[in-house]
């Protein structure tokens, strides 16, 4: 059998089996019908797929390039029709230096239909991906799924953090302005920002007590009347939210 | 610093040389690896009082976009000497002497690296001589291929380098600084030893074509011996590693495989 057995290791340039036996996968290369180490590591032998790899001690591969299925935490950069630049800063809960920049095409952003990528993501949002491609620049991101998506973002107007009402809708609470976004699951929680449903959008409903309000001035007059009430509420909400922050600083 | 002198003698006559070295030996070499925390990959080299830290980031994306290869990655090498490496400071600005030596690093690296595998990314090795005294190339390209083995840039051999000088009429092996500069020439040469390649090989002075000869012999002959220190170095980092975090596991996966062995044998 080979020159090595799995767990060996091995530094760049050993000699570790004849490619009839096992062929070469990551971190080795074949020359001459002979495979050789490429990176330093302990080998590890799929006897079932018949390829010969070698790792990292904690069994991972080592270069500084994501790969695929790994979860990136990320700043929009920019945000065009149909994709967006992500600027990555974490790699699975690890702090991440080297200045990658990510991207997400519209098509990886839902199983849904997403008319532009300003719907779901806009530039200073924070973004929870998975990688999709294995050690290639661009790295290739997706946010389809539950746990993936918009983990934090700023109101386009104001630039106050907005807060998620309910199903992707965000309501700024300084500016009253609306938004949506894409986001994950845990939206907000980890910056103390907690979901307000009870101020998501009116759905628009056909029985006809609703549709005698309307014919009182509709949309306008749902604001109005509410308002002086409503906007109380906020402001306590508000004051109430930063001193969230206040104690997350600390 | 007190103003050097040269030395009445470059060989005793002995024939040993100014800090007591056989023609054919080497200074005392520290190599280790993962010095650096921030770095994808480092290494330091202490050889003789040379003291030189390489740091490897990357592949990443190349800035400024224009430089990017579309058919391979950019080995970016960056080779500096601090200012205080040198008896007179050495000014901070990047010299002419630091931008050839440079690229003749990274001319040296590059036949070892597999770079096509990473099209438009850049692999930066940043080079720093913390102290110099010689063979300040050579070592750096030791290093250098030791921190990008660390970073886990595929390549295909390590790659050793050493400098093979003259002086007093007699070759020596990796010059010392007194020997650089007072001796009658220098040969620095890296090589990729599985397969006898010469990744960098140039020359000052004056050699016959003999002496050129030996002198290539000798450095290879040299370059081996390192290639074995290396291989240490590199090797060590992940025994350490293993040991310290699971030598229980470790010792499983050893067994596990013996019984994958005896199963390949009855097939």
């Amino acid at each position: 059998m080979a020159d090595v057995k799995s767990g060996d290791i091995v530094v760049p340039g050993e000699q570790l089996c004849v490619i009839e036996e096992l062929s070469p996968s990551y971190g080795t290369y074949e020359k001459d019908g002979i495979v050789y180490a490429a990176a330093p590591g302990a080998v590890s032998m799929d006897l079932k797929e018949r390829s010969i790899k070698v790792l990292d001690s904690d069994g991972k591969m080592k270069l500084a390039l994501p790969v695929s299925g790994d979860i990136l935490i990320g700043e929009v950069g920019n945000a065009y029709e149909q994709r967006a630049e992500i600027a990555i800063v974490r790699r699975n809960d690890e702090d991440f230096h080297s200045g990658l920049v990510g991207e997400i095409h519209i098509s990886n952003v839902t199983r849904r239909y997403v008319k532009s990528m300003h719907d779901v993501m806009r530039t200073t949002d924070i973004v929870r991906a998975k990688a999709v491609n294995t050690h290639e620049i661009p790295t290739v991101l997706s946010v389809v799924g539950p746990e993936l998506g918009v983990i934090l973002a700023r109101c386009s107007r104001c630039g106050n953090y907005l807060t998620l009402t309910t199903n992707n809708n965000m309501f700024c609470l300084r500016c009253e302005n609306r938004e949506t976004r894409e986001v994950a699951n845990d939206y907000g929680q980890l910056f103390g920002l907690e979901a307000r449903p009870d101020l998501a959008p009116r759905r628009r409903s056909y029985d006809r007590d609703d549709r005698y309000d309307r014919r009182g001035g509709g949309r306008y007059d749902n604001r109005s009347r509410g308002g002086g009430r409503s906007y109380d509420d906020r402001r306590s909400d508000r004051g109430r939210g930063r001193h969230n922050d206040r104690r997350r600083r600390n | 610093m007190s103003p050097e002198v040269k030395p009445d003698f470059l060989i005793s006559p002995e024939g040993l040389r100014i800090d007591g070295r056989r023609p054919d030996e080497l200074r005392p070499i520290e190599l280790k690896v993962g010095v650096l925390k921030q770095a994808n990959g480092s290494a330091s080299i202490r050889q003789g009082k040379t003291y030189i830290i390489a740091g490897v980031y990357g592949p990443r994306e190349l800035h400024p976009r224009h430089l990017t290869l579309n058919d391979r990655a950019y080995l970016r090498v960056v080779y500096r000497m601090a200012t205080f490496s040198v008896p007179d400071r050495k000014r901070p600005a990047p010299s002419r002497r630091e931008r050839e030596i440079s690229m003749v690093i990274a001319n040296a690296l590059k036949p070892a690296l597999f770079l096509e595998e990473f099209p438009k990314s850049v692999v930066d090795v940043h080079i720093i001589v913390i102290q110099a005294d010689g063979g300040t190339r050579c070592a750096a390209i030791n290093a250098a291929s030791l921190a990008l083995a660390d970073a886990g840039i595929p390549m295909r051999s390590l790659v050793p380098a050493v400098a093979v000088g003259k002086a007093d009429g007699k070759l020596l092996v990796d010059l010392g600084d007194e020997e650089d500069k007072y001796g009658q020439g220098d040969v620095p040469m890296a090589i990729m030893p599985q397969t006898d390649e010469i990744t960098l090989l140039q020359q000052d002075g004056f050699f016959k074509r003999e002496e050129l000869v030996e002198a290539m012999q000798m450095g290879i002959n040299s370059c081996k011996y390192l290639h074995e220190l290396q291989k240490d170095a590199l090797k060590r980092v992940y025994v350490q590693k293993t040991s310290d975090s699971d030598g229980e596991e470790f010792e499983d996966d050893l067994e596990t495989d013996l019984g994958d062995a005896e199963i390949m044998g009855d097939e």
